[in-house]
């Protein structure tokens, strides 16, 4: 994880609870699924979300090129000039206004063609210090709630670094509370963050 | 209202018989022409038969060169390194009823060098004319045609510019879509300006020949029946005979047989035809200049379907065995990834293309100048309401 924040791409459309994003750049940083992301919202406030889908739609050009032998020229020429449309799908779990961290949707969403950038290091591990947006993961009907919700914890344990562990304990204990009624799904979670 | 499809659908039923019992016709008459092709493959009086026939006669067909008329040529090795070029361009008409008047011609380019690893340069240069001098023509608004004429010039002069440049470092193939030879002669386009036109456009062919780039045309799906009308030729025995059949009779040879029909069957995957010459008439042109356009089949199909395409390039090419081999080899090469088109043309168009999207946009981007200019632009009534309406069925 960057230190920095890093481009993602630019909204294609949202809403208060989720949006989706446009964008070329495909590299080992960015999309990432779990990763957290923020954008401006017209009210000032920064919408905090994380990447839950990573969309490359089909194109019946390279679908022509599939399972040929090709030279490579072909394949560089299709990833670095070609407008390959990928689309990424953001839940929003927060906003930062006036430098403070709230764990609940913001009152705007962002509108169409801002740019999203990644959260930095210092970002994730402020936000994750709270364990309120579990609740809206969990409950997210669009997204593979238990899966990203792991991803995210994932990444913010790397984030801290040799306290990650720690971290991740700290959240399992969360999830036990949030989960206690429901054991099977609490039980594939813990699977999912185990240190 | 729009299109009533229950109304047509008995034409189209109609229309679908008939096109399956002329293919019927057409199938029976394919082995008795390839026959002709074999039992002539190397018939010098056919040449010159043909030679005569387009000189005193203005023939259009075939001229045979030295290979058999039969011959079906498998294509040499594909080099490890080669660069292709390959342009295509595209076009906003002039709309009398538009916010301004103004014409647009673009041209994308794509530098391929197979085997490099590295990734296509690809490139467009769109420019737009909007002086009264460019607009008009003896005025009257510029026609279609010229400007089919000046997009076809300016791809051949961008690819040219590419393939001199790049020719310092490695082969070249430059490639074009269509017709290698540029289509001026309209009756919409002044003689004055078919001249000036067709002169920049062997002026381009002359720099390619002296830098010996490799260039062709590739078309897609050819009609043509120039092999047909020479094998019309082969049928008289009397070659007196046959000049005046070309002379009294205009009707299609072989009741419309085309030359992708006979050499579906003749060729097979990545084979080409012998190497045929444009009879004068269009060509005497480029005859005059150095450049006589030759042309060859070629199976661009796979094992299941055979996909005929013509390649045209000029006689320096035709007579240079190891460019004709290369230029072969590289568009048999390009059509095994896109199937049946050359992989560079089709991305030159993909470059080239101009969406409705992008013409909105650009029409946008003139309106908004104008009024900073202070003229009024805004399209006639009737585009107005004819986009609303358009709107509306959408």
């Amino acid at each position: 994880m960057s230190d920095h924040s890093l481009p993602v791409g630019r909204v294609l459309s949202s809403s208060t609870a989720s949006f989706s994003i446009g964008t070329k750049t495909f590299a080992a940083e960015v999309p990432r699924f779990g990763g957290f992301v923020k954008v401006d919202a017209p009210d000032g406030s920064e919408v905090i979300g994380l990447i839950y889908d990573v969309l490359i739609e089909d194109d019946p050009f390279v679908r022509q090129m599939i399972g040929a032998d090709v030279d490579d020229v072909y394949i560089a020429d299709q990833r670095q000039n070609r407008q390959v449309p990928i689309e990424i799908s953001v839940l929003v779990v927060g906003h930062i206004r006036d430098g403070k961290l709230y764990q609940f949707l913001p009152a705007q969403p962002p509108i169409s063609l801002d740019q999203i950038v990644t959260c930095s290091k210092d970002e994730v591990i402020r936000f994750t210090n709270d364990f309120t947006y579990f609740r809206t993961v969990l409950d997210a009907k669009e997204a593979p709630a238990d899966e990203l919700l792991a991803a995210s914890l994932r990444s913010a344990a790397e984030a801290r670094g040799s306290s990650g562990r720690d971290f991740l304990v700290r959240a399992g204990r969360e999830l036990s509370r949030l989960l206690a009624f429901d054991a099977v799904r609490l039980e594939g979670l813990l699977r999912r963050i185990r240190p | 209202m729009t299109l009533e499809l229950n109304k047509v659908s008995h034409q189209v039923v109609q229309l679908g018989e008939q096109a399956a019992q002329r293919q019927r016709d057409l199938d029976l008459v394919v082995p008795q022409v390839q026959k002709i092709l074999r039992e002539h493959a190397t018939d010098a009086d056919l040449r010159d038969l043909a030679r005569r026939a387009a000189e005193t006669q203005k023939w259009r067909g075939a001229i045979p060169t030295a290979e058999p008329l039969d011959a079906a040529i498998d294509p040499p090795a594909h080099p490890d390194r080669l660069t292709i070029i390959a342009g295509d361009g595209s076009q906003i008409y002039p709309d009398a009823h538009g916010a301004a008047l103004y014409y647009l011609i673009n041209v994308g380019t794509i530098i391929f060098k197979h085997g490099s690893g590295l990734a296509p340069i690809v490139a467009t240069e769109p420019k737009v004319y909007g002086d009264t001098e460019a607009v008009y023509e003896d005025d009257v608004l510029v026609s279609g045609p010229l400007i089919n004429a000046r997009r076809n010039l300016a791809e051949l002069a961008k690819i040219s510019e590419l393939a001199l440049s790049e020719i310092k470092h490695d082969q070249i193939v430059a490639l074009l879509d269509g017709t290698l030879a540029l289509w001026a002669r309209a009756e919409t386009i002044s003689k004055d300006q078919q001249d000036q036109l067709e002169r920049d456009y062997i002026r381009w062919l002359d720099r390619l020949r002296d830098a010996k780039v490799t260039v062709g045309a590739f078309l897609s799906r050819p009609r043509s029946t120039l092999v047909a009308a020479l094998a019309r030729l082969a049928t008289f025995d009397d070659p007196e005979k046959a000049l005046s059949s070309v002379k009294t009779d205009r009707t299609p040879p072989f009741n419309g047989l085309r030359d992708g029909s006979i050499f579906a069957s003749m060729l097979k995957p990545a084979q080409r035809s012998a190497v045929f010459e444009v009879a004068p008439g269009w060509n005497t042109t480029y005859r005059q200049a150095g450049h006589s356009i030759h042309f060859f089949y070629l199976n661009v199909g796979d094992a299941h379907r055979s996909e005929i395409a013509r390649v045209e390039v000029p006689v320096w090419i035709a007579e240079d065995r190891s460019a004709l081999g290369l230029i072969h080899a590289a568009i048999v090469e390009q059509c095994t990834v896109s199937r049946g088109y050359p992989y560079v043309l089709a991305r030159a168009h993909e470059i080239a293309v101009v969406t409705n999207a992008e013409r909105t946009e650009f029409e946008n981007m003139i309106a908004t100048q104008l009024m900073r200019s202070g003229v009024e632009a805004r399209p006639s009534e009737k585009a107005f309401q004819k986009s609303l309406l358009a709107g509306k069925h959408r």
